[in-house]
């Protein structure tokens, strides 16, 4: 999938151009350096029929311009990026224009036919502007009002990518960034695997919305980009060349040495993230919850702190201590505890286990004829 | 009441025919246990010869043999046969020939499993055999008495339930449906008790995590317990040893129950999302769920989702998406179709509709049932894949080597005796065939035998 149509090229560029035409075209009308009017449209309406006397006219001429320009502006400029704002700005102030010239030429047709006089000139520039309102409207309403452009941030610069195979490349280092323009709104991006590709979140600058993209593993994924629910990008994401290191963690719970582990991780994740794999596994095998866990800490061997965020990269030693510390629960309860005799909590806590004994031996036979109802009622559909 | 007349190879439909207040009488090989109902052993070691199965022939053979035993008497029968045994056909043929030569005015129906298409070759042409002779029979039988004999084929993987209902029905069924039929139906169910034993059982999903954790805390806090405590609390603990061993069975048994809760969550919401081949919800479960959760009480849930409405939009459900009960072979034409909405006791006051069949119990049911007197006639071109082609294949091999393990030695009618080949010369017709087309010209053969049965 490859929309060329959203291309800065043809929906920026290309789009302003035409628009601008019109624009100019339309002010010209307006104050009547086309068509051999000599005056704006307006005085043309006061002098043509007996609607206006010409002081009012030559007032209204003047001021029409100029409250629309102010209306429409402060309009169009709201959640938009510059470009864009420019674009509609243009398109609906000529557009505005465009109709108070049709209304005011349907009018002079009118009066000339009820009157016998000749309507010819008008007739032809009533349809001039019928025809560049639709352009107009067509231009702003069905053609999308946003844009999307590839970019490639190498080293803090910005280097333009060609996306028309299908697939990007990345080296080590590099990011992907989606720069939006115009409605950002209705574009959403996503990754397919969910995780594979890491999405940052919307940055914005005057110009345009942008977002980075780096892909999670060498394997990558595939970025989509949707606009009002329709896929329009469909992009494979990977990195060309990758180089690994080996490290080796001693994972520490609660100063207590649980695990060593050597995995061999891609050199530009950081600490934290190369880490993650393992902290699941640890906490799988502990069996802790997640939420529970405080703190995670990295240390060199002779006990130097690493910070989380230093890049694999950067990272002078290939032995890591990796301390996570928990809440233990049953700690909190022992001290809770710990104030009666400890006599009676054994006491306690052994009849506390005969109750749920029983208990779970009821819940047991409970279950039991339910599940054969379920049985039984699964039974009758056939 | 009819009497079920159950052969030995669809002994296993028994337990779901228990509810039922039909007589039963079982026709078996040897001595089955655990059968609620008469039991009559016919057995086929007793015929010295080859091993294994056999044949239609052979069985009928057997069957006179046993002649003093087997007596019949009352009005009404219903035969279940399975296709696939030549044991059961043999058979049923016997019983068939008993009844008609002893009983005046019998009514009967014959349900017959179909065999499946990757059957034997031996068993295709039997059943072929059998349905031919059937259909001859049907012809006899009608002949006499309008409607006094039905009969209808069912796919080889049909539902038991299914059978079961169909026997149900059949006794509400008016007498003016009868020779071959094709049935299509459509069951649907309102999910009530499904709703409730799925909320209970997600009640014991959380119940049983709450105390997994409550072991697992228990058991460390003992443990934490026990690492720093003064020796005589040590000698306490051990007397309370068999507590603590014991404890270890049970978390072992709400690891395996765990697995099972989840299971049958699973499977009764495959149902209900799925539904199953003949089955479908009646109305969109969590719709239903829904009404469930605000409050609505059960008495009040039939107003609430309009019933009466429902019922009507479900009878009008077009005949195309009814499913066949038999489906190897093409029905090309029907002569006649009566279409029935059967629904249980508690509807009954929220139906409209006329051709109403109420069951006995149940709750919350309504089927949309359709008979199609199916005209069978190969001479005239009529419903001729009824069967399909490699059933006609198979017998067109085997009649050539071994006719007379096909059919009954010999078939007595009125006082007139059928030999095998008598009955392979006639191509398969039935009543509603024979009826409508014996003024065509492609049933002269036909017209003249049955003008010879007769006379």
């Amino acid at each position: 999938m490859y929309s060329r149509l959203l291309l800065p090229m043809f929906s920026i560029i290309t789009r302003g151009l035409v628009l601008s035409i019109i624009l100019i075209y339309v002010i010209a009308l307006f104050y009547g350096f086309l068509f051999n009017l000599k005056s704006n449209i307006i005085s043309y309406l006061s002098v043509k029929t007996d609607l206006l006397d010409e002081n009012l006219a030559n007032l209204v001429g003047h001021l029409i311009p100029l409250i629309l320009l102010i209306i429409v502006l402060s309009f169009s400029l709201r959640g938009k990026r510059i470009y864009m704002a420019i674009l509609s700005f243009i398109s609906y102030y000529s557009l505005s224009m465009l109709f108070i010239i049709i209304a005011i030429l349907v009018y002079t047709i009118y009066y000339e036919y009820v009157y016998n006089i000749d309507y010819q000139p008008e007739l032809m520039m009533l349809n001039t502007s019928l025809i560049l309102a639709i352009i107009t409207g067509l231009l702003i309403t069905v053609y999308p009002q946003s844009a999307i452009s590839f970019k490639k941030v190498v080293n803090s610069k910005i280097i333009g990518i060609e996306v028309s195979s299908g697939t990007i490349e990345l080296r080590t280092g590099e990011t992907l960034r989606i720069m939006i323009y115009g409605e950002e709104h209705h574009i959403a991006v996503s990754s397919e695997p969910r995780d594979s590709i890491i999405l940052s979140d919307r940055n914005k600058t005057i110009a345009y919305t942008y977002i980075d993209v780096v892909p999670a593993s060498t394997y990558g994924g595939y970025l989509n980009i949707y606009y009002k629910d329709k896929l329009v990008y469909k992009l494979k994401c990977i990195y060309k060349e990758v180089n690994y290191r080996k490290i080796k963690f001693y994972v520490h719970y609660n100063d207590d040495l649980v695990g060593e582990y050597e995995v061999k991780v891609e050199d530009y994740k950081d600490l934290l993230s190369a880490f993650t794999h393992i902290l699941d596994a640890t906490i799988a095998k502990l069996g802790i919850e997640r939420d529970d866990i405080r703190e995670i800490q990295f240390y060199t061997e002779d006990d130097v702190f690493i910070p989380s965020t230093t890049k694999i990269r950067e990272l002078e030693v290939d032995k890591v201590k990796a301390k996570i510390y928990a809440r233990e629960k049953i700690l909190e309860l022992l001290r809770y505890y710990g104030k009666k005799d400890v006599y009676e909590l054994w006491d306690t806590l052994i009849r506390r286990l005969e109750f749920l004994r029983e208990k779970v031996s009821w819940l047991i036979k409970e279950l039991d004829t339910t599940i054969e109802k379920s049985h039984a009622i699964i039974d009758n559909w056939w | 009441m009819a009497t079920l007349i159950i052969f030995d190879d669809m002994v296993k439909l028994s337990i779901y025919l228990e509810n039922l207040e039909h007589n039963k009488l079982f026709l078996t090989r040897y001595p089955r246990r655990g059968l609620k109902g008469k039991q009559l052993v016919i057995e086929d070691l007793v015929y010295s010869g080859v091993k294994g199965r056999k044949s239609i022939g052979q069985v009928y053979k057997i069957a006179i043999n046993y002649s003093d035993k087997l007596v019949f008497k009352d009005k009404k029968y219903v035969l279940l046969v399975n296709g696939a045994s030549e044991y059961d056909m043999g058979l049923s043929l016997y019983v068939l020939n008993n009844i008609l030569n002893n009983i005046d005015k019998p009514e009967i129906l014959v349900l017959t499993r179909a065999p499946p298409r990757n059957s034997s070759d031996l068993i295709k042409a039997s059943f072929y055999a059998w349905f031919k002779t059937i259909s001859l029979y049907d012809i006899i039988f009608n002949y006499r008495v309008n409607g006094s004999f039905k009969y209808l084929l069912l796919n080889p993987d049909t539902p038991l339930h299914l059978i079961r209902y169909l026997i149900m029905l059949t006794d509400k069924i008016m007498h003016s449906i009868y020779s071959l039929l094709h049935i299509k139906l459509k069951r649907f169910l309102l999910p009530i008790a499904e709703l409730y034993v799925l909320a209970e059982l997600l009640k014991y999903r959380g119940e049983y995590s709450k105390i997994a954790e409550e072991y697992k805390y228990l058991l460390m806090l003992m443990h934490g317990v026990l690492d720093n405590a003064p020796t005589d609390l040590w000698s306490i603990a051990r007397k309370k040893r068999h507590v603590v061993e014991g404890s270890r069975f049970i978390t072992k048994k709400i690891i395996e129950k765990k697995d099972v809760l989840e299971k049958s969550i699973y499977s009764i919401l495959e149902v209900l999302v799925r539904g199953r081949r003949y089955t479908s919800p009646m109305i969109d479960p969590k719709a239903l769920l829904e009404k469930l959760l605000h409050g609505t009480p059960i008495s009040r849930i039939y107003p609430e989702i309009n019933i009466s409405g429902r019922i009507e939009l479900l009878s009008n459900i077009s005949s195309n998406d009814l499913i066949d009960t038999y489906d190897l072979g093409v029905v090309n034409l029907v002569r006649n179709t009566y279409r029935y909405l059967v629904i249980t006791p508690d509807l009954e006051n929220y139906v409209k509709e006329d051709n109403v069949l109420v069951l006995d119990k149940g709750v919350g049911e309504i089927s949309v049932i359709e008979f199609n007197e199916t005209p069978i006639h190969v001479d005239c071109r009529i419903n001729t894949d009824y069967l399909p082609f490699d059933f006609y294949e198979a017998y067109l091999d085997r009649s050539g080597i071994a006719l007379s393990q096909l059919y009954p030695p010999e078939t007595r009618i009125q006082n007139k005796i059928l030999k095998p080949y008598d009955i392979h010369r006639v191509n398969p017709v039935n009543y509603h065939g024979y009826i409508e087309y014996q003024d065509e010209k492609c049933s002269t053969y036909i017209k003249s035998f049955l003008k010879q049965l007769f006379s």
